[in-house]
Formats: structure tokens, sequence, C-alpha cells
């Protein structure tokens, strides 16, 4: 039989059992029935995420005691029975009576203490200048590029863009070198091999600190052979003028006339999101074995609710733990970035994973 | 050469115990051990991924907070963690249906049942398949996404991924089979 009709047959028989889990096992010939049978089984494998998130649940349960017996609501519902904790109220055999007042006094005591630990934690925290959670974690806005995301009505600061009407989508790349000064020269994704020496440097009018590249071109973008994309009138981008990104300006982003960020003209200043919650990455078996580490770049939409939207690998570790990193992520939370006027926004940043055996 | 790993396997077990018993971060290493097998014997009762995980999850907390009161008498750690499933979810059913009566499967003895063993095999042989073919499994059969969802985000075609698809299950079918006849 033809190996396509063969695909065909298992992915139709495994489409049925999908729709209808209660229906009969789809009838099929010999040769696919057993691997219906182990898609059968397959409907139920456990979500990989939640295997990590109860592990990591666990541990930590397994140095705080107060939290272990609360973690089930059997183990609730035992809390909230006085006669299963008579030392609480003292009113057990053997034991002396707690004063009211002296329990009442401990209680204020320990909250005392506990409120200033909390709060010493959150200030460290957010004086800590690299947001650095997992060990060295880096995480770099990118700042020109707004997704247009349901949430974000209000977009701040400008833009701009370009292209010399390429077939292609705009190269891998970073910005130019941006300037509040009148642009003398539009970006260029490849400069003229014999350059002149009174040859004005490319530039976009924009207030922005951007990373010093020599590379030009679209940050989100993973094209590597280089295009200035598919806009017109000379800048770099999908956009027309002489900025770069899909705006029309001289600008950087999808706004208009000059700036960043989206919206007409001005400058729009957006903070960087801050990570407050990241597990820990699994490392995978290969990886393991073979003492393979080190970093996974990705780059994440961060959306308004501090959640990870959408991740991609820039810079690949292999040996699955580009796949570790990128499961890792979705679970890590972030305080979302914020426009000047507070307004919550989602944006894309490239974060660091660290891979380290120690 | 079997007996003697299976003794081997027994200590080793014994030994991560008691080791978890004196100190429960340890505990991380009997959840891997056994994480898979309780995760079936409790979906092949609910028959439902979200329960089946809370479930698995009160399992697991309620071990580690009972760990110190296990006494080693020479059964699997895997049956006291199963007798404890088997427990919670008679104390789920009856909370939720006062009147109906526990399923007579919930309690029988949960270690001889082969069905579980190898949806354990399985899902930790998902694990092992190489990267895009379980990336293919983890997006068709928990994010119950289709073909073509698959194929635009991998980037390859439709077809491709039905390959990749047939591929996986065909390895797994593989792997199955060698494993029973080692075992």
């Amino acid at each position: 039989m033809n190996r396509h009709n063969i695909f065909d047959e298992l992915d139709q028989a495994i489409e049925q059992m999908l729709a209808e889990p209660d229906g009969e096992k789809p009838a099929v010939q010999d040769e696919v029935g057993e691997l219906v049978d182990i898609a059968s089984d397959l409907r139920h494998l456990p979500r990989p995420d939640f295997k990590m998130q109860l592990k990591a649940e666990l541990e930590w349960q397994s140095w705080s005691p107060t939290a272990r017996s609360k973690s089930t609501p059997s183990a609730r519902a035992q809390m909230a029975d006085a006669s299963v904790m008579p030392t609480l109220a003292g009113n057990s055999y053997g034991l002396y009576p707690i004063h009211r007042s002296n329990f009442v006094a401990s209680v204020l005591l320990h909250a005392a203490a506990l409120v200033i630990f909390v709060g010493l934690g959150v200030v460290m925290a957010q004086h800590h200048g690299e947001h650095n959670l997992q060990d060295g974690t880096k995480v770099t806005l990118l700042a020109p590029y707004l997704p247009t995301t349901p949430g974000i009505d209000k977009k701040p600061g400008g833009g701009g863009g370009g292209g010399e009407r390429s077939k292609l989508q705009t190269s891998a790349g970073e910005p130019p070198k941006t300037s509040m000064q009148a642009q003398l020269a539009p970006p260029v994704v490849e400069r003229p091999r014999e350059e002149s020496k009174l040859m004005a440097e490319p530039t976009v009018v924009a207030d922005l600190k951007v990373p010093d590249s020599a590379k030009v071109g679209d940050q989100l973008s993973r094209l590597m052979a280089p295009s200035a994309g598919p806009g017109t009138r000379a800048g770099v981008g999908s956009g027309s003028g002489h900025g770069v990104g899909p705006g029309d300006g001289d600008g950087l982003g999808p706004g208009n006339n000059y700036g960043h960020g989206g919206g007409i003209g001005g400058n729009g200043h957006i903070t960087t999101p801050k990570l407050i919650y990241s597990p820990d990455p699994e490392f995978s078996e290969e990886a393991r074995k073979s003492k393979h580490q080190g970093v996974v770049v990705m780059t994440v939409l961060v959306g308004t609710d501090g959640k990870v939207h959408d991740a991609r690998v820039t810079q690949s570790l292999g040996m699955g733990l580009d796949e570790k990193a990128m499961e890792t992520v979705k679970l890590w939370k972030f305080e979302p970035a914020r426009a000047s006027d507070g307004t919550l926004v989602a944006v894309y940043a490239s974060i660091e994973v660290n891979f380290r055996l120690y | 050469m079997n007996a003697v790993a299976n003794a081997a396997n027994v200590t080793n077990e014994r030994l991560l115990i008691e080791a978890a018993q004196h100190d429960p971060s340890r505990f991380a290493e009997l959840y891997e051990n056994n994480f898979a097998r309780v995760y079936a014997f409790v979906v092949r009762r609910v028959q439902n991924r979200e329960e089946a995980e809370d479930v698995t999850a009160e399992v697991f907390h309620q071990a580690l907070a009972k760990l110190g009161h296990f006494q080693w008498r020479g059964i699997p750690f895997v049956a006291w963690l199963l007798r404890i499933a088997a427990n919670t979810l008679a104390d789920r059913w009856q909370r939720e249906s006062r009147n109906q009566e526990v399923p007579a499967d919930v309690l029988e003895e949960a270690g001889a049942d082969q069905a579980i063993e190898r949806s354990a095999m399985l899902f930790q042989l998902v694990e092992r398949l190489p990267e895009d073919q379980r990336l293919v499994v983890l997006r068709r059969f928990v994010d119950q996404k289709s073909l073509r969802e698959i194929a635009q985000e991998l980037g390859r075609t439709e077809g491709a991924v039905k390959q990749l698809q047939f591929r996986a299950l065909q390895n797994l079918r593989s792997k199955v089979r060698s494993n029973h006849e080692s075992s």
C-alpha cells in the first residue's frame, strides 16, 4: 500500500479519536491498527510543563512544612478542624492553656517580621538592575517594535520605515545609530563597497539607545540574506520613508514622522519588562549526558498580563535545549512593560536562558 | 541477570526513600521515577487530562506530607503511591456524588494493571523521541492542534508533519516492543 495512504489513514483515525473521545476505535487496516492504539493512549499524555510545575511545587514544599500541610484540599479541610491541632489552643491533655493575649501578640510579631522580610525582598528585587532571577538572565527590550496586538489602544511615540521595493522581507539586524538631529543619510542594509570619506553616517531620527551592530535590519526578522525590505523611499523595512520599520517617516517602528514606538511623531519611553518568576529550565537527556551547556537567546512577546505569548529562538544551543528553553519561558512571569503615561504595553524583548551544569 | 538488576533497583529505591525521609528535598528523585505510572493510573480512571493532573498533584503532595509514616515492607514505593491515588479518587467521587457508589476498579490492586504500565512507558518514551517528532506529538495530542496548524508553527509542509507523526508513532511502537522483550 502507498505510504501516503497509510499516513492519511492514520491521521484520519487520530482526528476521529480526538473529535470523539468516547467514540469507538476507528476501523483501520492491520498495519495502522497498532499505531492507532498508541495514539489512543497519547490522547491523555500529560502536559510537559505540568510535570515541571508539580516538581517545582514539591521542591518548594519540601523545605516549607507549612505550605506542605496546606497544599491539598483534604489537608486544608483538616486544618480547619481544630481538634486536629490541639497544641495550637493548648487544650490537649498535658498542655498549659494558652493565653489569648500572648497568642495575639505572637501572631502580630510574626506578621510584622513577615512584612519586613517580604518588603525587603521587594525593595531588593526592584533595585536589582538587570532583573536577574534565573542566574544571569538578561532581558533586553526590542524597543521600536510594539506588536499590534489587541489591548494596546494607545501607542506612544512615532516611527518610520522605508525599503527598496525588494521582493524579500527585511533581513535580520539591528537599527542604525539614532539621533535627534536632522537625518543626513538614510539607513542602508548593504553599504557601498567603496565608501566616500565625505559620506554622512546613516541615522534614524529617534531618541533611543540601540545596540551597536554593523548589520542594519529588522530585529524581528529571521531572514539572513541582506534585504532592505519591500517598502519604499530608501529606508529599511516595509514602510515608506527614510527610517526603519513598517511605519512612514524617518524614525523607528510602526508610527509616523520621527521618533519610535508607534503613533504620530515624538518619542515614547517604554520600560523593559521585569522578570519576576523564572524557574530554571530542565536539561535534555542528550545535553546532560554530553555535558553540553550555554545560553539560548530568544525573542519573546511579553503581553500586558506579564506572560510570554510568543517565543522563538534567535541563538540556538541544540541537543534539545532550545525546546526545553521554549517550554520553560512559557512559565516565566514578567512585570509588563509600561509606556510613559503608565499604560501597560505588550513588547518584544530578547531574553537569555542559561543552561549550566554545576 | 534480571533478578540481580531487580534486587539492585529495590535496594536503590529503599535507600532513596530513607534519604527522602531524612531530607525531603530528595523526594524529587522519587517523583521523577514514579510520576508517569501515577499519572497513567489516574488518567485511566478519570479519562480527563485536567482532572488527572489535579489528582496526580494531590497524590504527590500527600505522599510528601506522609513520607515520614512510610514503612519499608519490601513492596515497591509506587504501590504505596497508587494506593494514595485510589483513595484520593474514591474520596473525590464520594464528595462529588454522595449517593453514588464508588466504581469498583478504583479499589482494585493497581500495580498489576498492564495497560497502566504500557501507558506510563509510552509517556516516558515520548520524552526520548527525536525533538521534531516529540514536538509534533505534543502539539497534536496535548494541544490538539490540526496538522495544518502544526505545519505553520514549525514552518514545514503539512505532508512533512503527517510523515513525522507517523514516524513518531512507529518509533514509539518499536520502543514499546523492545522494552517488552527485554523485560
